[in-house]
């Protein structure tokens, strides 16, 4: 009884040690190649924009499948920061009149996606800056492996993800 | 120059090495990293890079230096009596020295083609707001230019009579940028004046000129870039293919190639000169650049730095990146310009739906930026065009704050913009500072 236990024991630590550790290893390597791509096609992107001075669809379409060439789903969040130069006042009570710095303003995603759906480009200005922000929101495999393991779950964990951001240097046009 | 491009080097290694700090780099370990710095301005360039010197004991070192500047030349022979140098700029002006018919001229001044005279203001009146300190009453009173106080050479008291109110303390017909103080009310005009004979000069005295003549070092391009093998008479000056003002005519052509092929040889150079005296195993190399960067490089002021042979694991980094300069006092661009009208407290794109009236005048965007008069270094910044309350003029968020959504008009159809950019345009080139000016007009 105690040696088929043992047994029993034996086979199912040599499994996950023959099998589940390879697999989370192979995955994990998997995620690290997908975050690579994921990291080149945001800075192209980004690099893009900062040279020519606008995001048309077929940019925008071309990040996207390079992002689903990967074999996940990503959420793309993108923040265009308008330059405003014309002078603000400071609203502070001691000095009202004195001029304030260049402002910012945002434009975010859906607006740009809106945008880009109507006209097929959205136009930048020369001291604008872009920034972009990926993450993957389906589960990989390495993420479902090391759940299944140690659970260390939540609702808003990912694996993949890439920043860049970056002054536009043209007008658009 | 000189002082603002080392501060530009300066600032920049500064930045680099600050945005690299974490990695323990400092400026002298970055440095060796970065081949050369190309700065392009209106009618020539510098390169940063190191140079074989020999230092106190007489051993060769490599050190970091501005090299002098290198105008954007090429020289033109067709046999001993032909035989002259032009430097062109990023625009329409060129210069020419050297040898026609045996004769040595010295001759510069703008190009064109088409003849505005007539569509551009007779006599312009411009009004620009300046501190109250700043304003010289009469011919003789002193001010400030900078830090040094001098008289107004220029002040015309006939001008101001004419034109101006002298006991008005807020607007005055003045034009703070130049140290001068003054425009000339007709400047549009003597542009294209001074444009047609000199551009009457250049194609009578310089229609031998041909693509395929043009050589550097005593050696003719178009043995070495193809695209000078070309047979093209770039001083047969005319509105059909060859308008010097369209940066597609023959003559933009040519001077894009020029510029590129100076700069490029030069840089070429400086690079593999640092490759062989560098210690560093890694070769370096001009990378290249694409025909799109090479346009924004003829184009505008400009600013490439490269940064090579940092390993990165079993690898080399190498890359380069290119900023330009919209605004600056140096050189306007026909896209620079912005358009103020009266009664509108914004100021807009020359294609802007929102700018109406007939009364359009256009300034370089530089005089848009809020300046400092150096009478106090307390003092707020003023502007240089106010409204009627004397608060500053604001750019336009339709057109140029947020140019999405914009639908340009065709302002070529509208007399009074028309106006007003041939004007704008013709002004600020007249008024543009050039180091040739001087140059003596010499014919025989």
């Amino acid at each position: 009884m105690g040696d088929s236990l043992i047994t029993i024991i034996a086979i199912v630590l040599a499994a996950i040690l023959m099998f589940i550790f390879p697999l989370m290893s192979v995955s994990e390597r998997n995620d690290d190649i997908a975050q690579l791509a994921v990291q080149t096609a945001a800075v192209e992107f980004v690099d893009d924009v900062r040279n020519t001075g606008k995001i048309t669809s077929e940019n925008y379409d071309k990040l996207i499948q390079t992002l689903s060439a990967t074999g996940n789903s990503y959420e793309v969040e993108l923040e265009v920061k308008k330059l405003d130069e014309n002078p603000g006042k400071k609203n502070s009570q001691t000095q009202t009149d004195k001029i304030g710095e260049n402002l910012y303003y945002s434009v975010f995603t859906s607006q740009i996606e809106e945008e880009l759906g109507s006209s097929g480009k959205y136009l930048l200005k020369e001291g604008d800056t872009i920034s972009i922000s990926v993450k993957n929101t389906n589960r990989t495999i390495a993420q479902m492996l090391r759940n299944f393991f140690y659970s260390v779950s939540g609702s808003n964990t990912y694996q993949v993800a890439a920043q860049h951001s970056g002054v536009v240097l043209v007008n658009g046009r | 120059m000189r002082e603002d491009v080392n501060a530009a080097i300066s600032t920049f290694m500064q930045s680099l090495s600050t945005s690299m700090g974490i990695g323990g780099y400092n400026r002298n370990h970055m440095i060796d990293y970065i081949p050369a710095i190309l700065f392009t301005l209106y009618d020539g360039y510098y390169i940063y890079s190191p140079e074989k010197t020999k230092d106190s004991n007489g051993n060769t070192v490599y050190e970091y230096m501005l090299k002098p500047y290198n105008y954007y030349t090429v020289r033109y022979k067709q046999n001993d009596n032909n035989d002259v140098i032009i430097n062109y700029t990023l625009d329409n002006y060129v210069v020419i020295y050297g040898w026609i018919n045996g004769t040595y001229v010295v001759n510069s001044g703008y190009l064109v083609s088409n003849d505005r005279r007539s569509n551009v203001e007779q006599s312009e009146i411009i009004k620009q707001n300046v501190p109250y300190q700043t304003i010289p009453q009469n011919v003789n009173q002193k001010f400030l230019v900078g830090k040094k106080e001098v008289t107004n050479p220029n002040f015309d008291p006939d001008y101001m009579e004419k034109y101006g109110a002298l006991n008005d303390n807020r607007t005055e017909y003045l034009y703070p940028r130049n140290d001068l103080y003054y425009i000339d009310p007709e400047s549009a005009v003597k542009y294209y004046t001074n444009a047609e004979e000199f551009t009457n000069w250049v194609t009578t005295n310089l229609d031998w000129v041909n693509a395929n003549m043009a050589m550097r070092n005593n050696k003719y391009l178009k043995n070495s870039h193809e695209e000078f093998d070309v047979d093209q008479k770039i001083f047969n000056i005319n509105t059909g293919d060859n308008d010097p003002e369209d940066p597609t005519s023959i003559f933009a052509q040519h001077k894009t190639n020029v510029i590129k092929y100076s700069i490029q040889d030069n840089l070429n150079q400086a690079i593999t000169a640092y490759s062989q005296g560098s210690v560093s195993t890694y070769d370096f190399k001009l990378p290249n650049l694409d025909l799109d960067e090479w346009d924004r490089v003829a184009s505008n002021i400009c600013m490439l730095t490269f940064m090579q042979g940092v390993p990165i694991g079993t690898k080399y980094y190498n890359g380069y990146s290119l900023v330009q300069s919209t605004r600056n006092k140096l050189y306007v661009s026909p896209d620079s310009l912005y358009f103020i009208s009266e009664g509108d407290n914004y100021y807009h794109k020359i294609d802007c739906p929102y700018l109406q009236g007939d009364n359009i005048q256009g300034f370089s965007n530089f005089d848009f930026l809020p300046k400092k008069s150096s009478v106090r270094s307390d003092e707020d910044p003023y502007y240089m065009y106010v409204d009627e309350y004397g608060n500053p003029l604001q750019a336009c968020y339709y057109c140029i704050v947020d140019s999405n959504n914009y639908e340009s008009v065709n302002w070529t159809t509208i007399v009074a913009k028309r106006k007003a950019y041939y004007t704008a345009l013709a002004r600020e080139k007249y008024r543009r500072y050039t180091a040739t000016d001087n140059l003596e007009y010499n014919i025989n």
